[in-house]
């Protein structure tokens, strides 16, 4: 392949680097060309849970999912795709009264920035969701405008838009270096050759680390194995997602009947580790007798891995790269970059076209943050 | 119901109890090393406990045993040697740490901890695409003859066969001794792929045999009640040859593909052989994956016969003892080499042969095509003696074979060291005692007696139907076409247990029927042949049947420029069922290769994840996390 040039180039086909090809040609820029190492939709939006929500605990992440939620909420109408989007609501248990303080402190917040999440008595949590045991709950966040859909057709429906605007994307070309001039990178040099880049976004993901590194700049950006499962199709019983952050537990039923599950495991080292571990799946399916017992004649058809790319404050890092002039980075998501997908997309097409982003404040995304040690961490992750 | 320990150590796991994990087992645990073996199933045995018909080989393999019986054997020699037996447990995780999760009974998740493993988990029967092909009445060959010979069901009774391969033909042959009738057998090949004394025994039957035909589609409002077959030339479609059968069942027996779920877990090195079966695991000739403690043996390495299993499996189990034991059994492994490799020779080994070369990356020698006569010229191979009491043995095309020359007490048969020779019978020194007829698993060996009488001769042929004729009826003989030839008078019928549920079986015919007459039935068949009316419908056929995923939906995604397996996976759900793509993979393999104009081999299959049989979460949750941190 000769040179090919390019005014941005996206590296990562998840969600992020789809959705931000789409806005940056909805916005107008012509020559958009994304590259994806594998095939589109094959990292870690293609693991997730396809959770979505703003129920957090920082004013940001709160602005970027509502935002997000949205635009979710538009996404047939605006891409012209079915997502399965399901607006069930998020079920957040309380099992002590210092967790119930933090909901309920966190919902004053949310409920400032309109979003209309509401503390729920156990009783409640019965009637939205019968299947769940809910002795050990003192009561429960939950906001209904939340709630889930499919990352697959997400992705595919950006990518299919972003073609009909004109973006080019390339699969199964990996970046292997940039050549830099300046300060700046002058073009990116793949598996398929070089291109002359304008600007570069990084969505790489749990790799955008990797990839600032070729750029050489130190991004702080962790890969850490997140398992997941998925049952058979069963009749539909459930409908909110359910995260239990006590026990570290997600669960939802999919349009399809199938429930996805997911934890996280408090002893897993940092790397790439794309291997299953019986442990999981045992582990796992003690907590759902705890917490659903009435699936306990479910089958778990299927147990896979996938990266969260955590960042030191478990918040998404979006903005210049610092010491690389025209690297937008749009990674470090820390498990929740499928549900904020539509805003990272608006943001770096924002940034791009118009130098600044009006609809959120970002500050906290910004590298510099890491700078202060100030930063102010989000704990309702799973 | 006893409960297993959660947590078992062992030396050798061998996971599958066929042929090729029987004998790796029983090599393994002989050698000294604890071994346990592990099989979904009830009891051992594999694909043997319902093949009911005769092994072909040599003494080594058990020629002339049948598959039920040889199942029997390795059980009682596993017992010998002291190999642990798990039955009911199918392995369905393996793991970084080295450990197997096993489910057993449905009911308890086992942690089994093994130093070496042999994975002899064989093979999964193809699909094939047409319209029609999701309508009840369509099944796996090997599906129909499990049902057959192992449930007692007979699942049709008026069949199409698709695919004249070994399989296809001796569940074509099974399937009338069941009571069934075969409509027509149908082979894509110009050639049957399976050995032409398996042919020949359902020819004589009056089976049609349409070489270079295919099943283009099935039809049938609610299940299937006709299929129309047409023929083939280059593999395409020959217009205005199609016709219509009236069928109930169509039987699908178009190859198999390795099931080696296991061994891509584990991460071993798979690579894409077509002579092989699709994907196998790599592995070297002492059945070596790339893992160092994984080997493997039988049709997870390759699709072949099971007597070729059974060696492999007992090089597998000697390599994998020998892992632990570090000792150096070369010599005891060149054995096994060189029987496989006379057992690979001759026609029918060399697409084993290729596919091990090309595995390997060395070049095969140039070979010979096959060289015996189609089933069609055979009778020009018939010495027409005109006097005499003769055996004739029609066994014309190098079939690694041997037990007619094992069993010939006077040394009139002779095949010598190389068993894919063709017999030779020297009639001087043959008796006509007939120990060799009921020995031939092909029921290829005849006696024609042309002193019997003055104008009549008589015929005694291997009879293995139902009903059993009786001295004095008269029958109707058939010639090995199948047509008829006329009446013949049964003169003698021959039972002994020796025979192993074999009869001879005398009849009398006209002196110049007598080198013609190879079968005889009841009361003259009825035309083979009945046209029937397609109903064609519109038909979308179910690519994915656990999540009902179309033909139509596969083809609308690769339209839209989607261009792998995994990519289709995702977005239509295809493959994502409980059954993890068993099926479907292929099919949509197959599908994007065809429509993509790209070969198989540059498509990645999906990676496989536990578990690989779905299990409940209580059935998870009651298993020991003991030891855990362990790992």
């Amino acid at each position: 392949m000769s040179t090919e040039r390019a005014d941005v180039v996206i590296i990562g086909g998840g969600c992020t680097g789809t959705s931000a090809a789409y806005h940056l040609c909805a916005a107008g820029v012509k020559n958009v060309l994304l590259l994806e190492m594998s095939y589109l939709c094959s990292g870690a939006t293609g693991r997730c849970g396809g959770g979505m929500r703003a129920q957090w605990s920082t004013r940001c992440n709160i602005q970027l999912a509502k935002y997000s939620l949205d635009a979710f909420g538009r996404f047939s109408d605006e891409i012209g795709q079915d997502i399965e989007l399901h607006l069930g609501g998020y079920l957040l248990p309380a099992f002590n009264p210092q967790m119930a303080g933090e909901f309920r402190k966190n919902i004053v917040l949310q409920n400032a920035l309109g979003v209309p999440s509401t503390f729920v008595p156990t009783e409640a949590i019965r009637s939205l969701a019968p299947i769940i045991e809910t002795d050990t709950m003192l009561g429960a966040a939950y906001c209904a405008t939340d709630g889930k859909s499919n990352p697959f057709l997400t992705v595919k429906g950006y990518a299919e838009r972003a073609r009909a605007l004109g973006a080019r994307i390339m699969t199964d070309t990996t970046v292997t270096g940039f050549k830099m001039a300046h300060g700046r990178i002058e073009s990116v040099v793949t598996s398929r050759g070089r291109i002359d880049a304008g600007w570069v976004v990084n969505a790489a993901g749990a790799y955008a680390a990797n990839i600032a590194a070729l750029a050489g700049a130190i991004v702080p950006i962790t890969p850490y194995r997140h398992q997941a499962l998925v049952t058979e199709r069963v009749a539909h019983c459930f409908n909110p997602m359910f995260i239990n952050l006590y026990e570290s537990l997600y669960f939802s039923q999919t349009k399809n009947g199938a429930f996805v599950m997911g934890q996280t495991d408090k002893h897993e080292i940092p790397g790439f580790n794309y291997r299953s571990h019986w442990l999981f799946e045992l582990e796992l399916a003690r907590k759902v007798m705890k917490f659903a017992p009435i699936l306990r004649h479910v089958r778990v058809v299927r147990h896979w891995a996938g990266h969260y790319a955590m960042t030191p404050d478990r918040q998404p890092i979006i903005g210049p790269c610092p010491g690389v002039g025209n690297m937008l980075i749009a990674s470090g998501y820390s498990g929740h970059g499928y549900m904020l997908a539509p805003a990272s997309g608006r943001i770096v097409a924002d940034l791009i076209t118009r130098g600044s982003v009006d609809f959120v404040d970002m500050n906290e995304f910004s590298m510099d943050r890491f700078k202060s040690k100030l930063y102010v961490v989000e704990a309702d992750i799973v | 119901m006893a409960e297993l320990h959660p947590i078992i150590r062992t030396d050798v796991l061998v996971v599958g109890a066929g042929p090729a994990g029987l004998a790796a087992a029983i090599e393994a645990a002989r050698l000294g090393v604890r071994t346990l073996l592990i099989d979904d199933k009830k009891s051992p045995g594999g694909q043997l406990v319902k093949q009911t018909h005769m092994f072909f080989g040599s003494k080594n393999e058990r020629a002339g045993v049948r598959g039920i019986d040889i199942a029997v054997e390795l059980g009682r020699e596993l017992e010998a040697v002291g190999c642990s037996f798990m039955a009911e447990t199918m392995a369905i995780g393996v793991f970084d740490d080295g450990t197997v999760t096993a489910l057993h009974r449905d009911s308890q998740i086992v942690r089994i901890i093994p130093r070496t493993m042999v994975v002899a988990t064989g093979a999964f029967e193809n699909m094939l695409l047409f319209p029609g092909c999701d309508l009840p009445g369509v099944y796996g060959a090997g599906g129909f003859q499990t049902l057959m010979n192992l449930d007692g069901v007979l699942p049709g009774t008026n069949v199409l066969m698709v695919g004249a391969g070994n399989i296809g033909l001796i569940v074509a042959y099974q399937l009338m001794q069941a009571g069934g009738r075969v409509a027509a057998v149908v082979e894509a090949m110009p050639r049957t792929g399976g050995y032409s004394v398996h042919a020949s025994k359902i020819r004589r039957m009056g089976v049609p045999l349409h070489l270079a035909h295919t099943v283009k589609a099935v039809h049938g409002a609610d299940r299937v009640n006709a299929a129309t077959i047409v023929r083939l030339e280059q593999g395409k479609e020959v217009p205005g040859s199609a016709f219509t059968l009236a069928v109930d069942s169509v039987c699908l027996s178009v190859g198999l593909s390795p099931l080696a779920e296991l061994c891509s877990m584990a991460g071993c090195r798979m690579d894409f052989v077509p002579a092989l079966g699709g994907y196998v695991p790599y592995h070297d000739e002492n059945m070596m994956t790339s893992n160092d403690r994984i080997f493997i043996a039988g049709d997870v390495s390759g699709i072949e016969e099971a007597s070729i299993a059974m060696v492999e499996g007992t090089i597998a189990g000697c390599s994998a003892a020998a892992r632990i034991l570090g000792w150096n059994v070369e010599q005891r492994l060149g054995e096994h080499k060189r029987q496989l490799e006379t057992l690979r020779g001759g026609p029918y080994g060399k697409k084993a042969r290729q596919g091990k070369s090309e595995l390997w990356g060395i070049e095969l020698e140039d070979e010979p095509a096959l060289e015996y006569a189609p089933a069609s010229d055979l009778p020009q191979a018939v010495q027409r003696f005109t006097s005499g009491k003769r055996l004739v043995i029609e066994c014309y095309d190098r079939i690694p074979c041997n037990p007619c020359e094992e069993a010939c007490r006077q040394g009139a048969i002779r095949i010598g060291p190389d068993i894919t020779s063709v017999p030779e019978l020297d009639a001087d020194k043959c008796t006509a005692c007939g120990v060799c007829m009921m020995r031939c698993p092909g029921l290829a060996i005849f006696m024609v007696n042309m002193d019997y009488a003055a104008d009549m001769a008589e015929v005694t042929i291997p009879f293995e139907q139902c009903p059993l004729p009786q001295k004095g009826e008269t029958w109707t003989a058939l010639d090995r076409q199948g047509a008829v030839l006329g009446p013949a008078l049964v003169t003698r019928v021959v039972s002994a247990t020796a025979f192993d549920r074999k009869h001879l079986v005398s009849f009398s015919v006209p002196k110049q029927q007598a080198h013609d007459a190879r079968h005889i039935v009841p009361a003259p068949p009825s035309p083979r042949l009945i046209e029937a009316t397609p109903q064609l419908l519109d038909t979308d056929p179910i690519i994915c049947r656990c999540e009902d995923v179309r033909l139509s939906a596969i083809e609308k995604v690769i339209d839209q420029g989607y261009r792998s397996y995994d990519e289709i996976r995702r977005i239509t759900r295809a493959g994502m069922g409980p059954c993890q793509g068993k099926t479907c993979q292929r099919l949509i393999l197959q599908i994007l290769s065809r429509k993509l104009g790209v070969p198989m081999d540059s498509l990645q299959p999906s990676t496989v994840r536990p578990p690989l049989k779905p299990v409940p979460f209580d059935v998870l949750a009651a298993a020991s996390m003991e030891d855990a941190n362990e790992y």
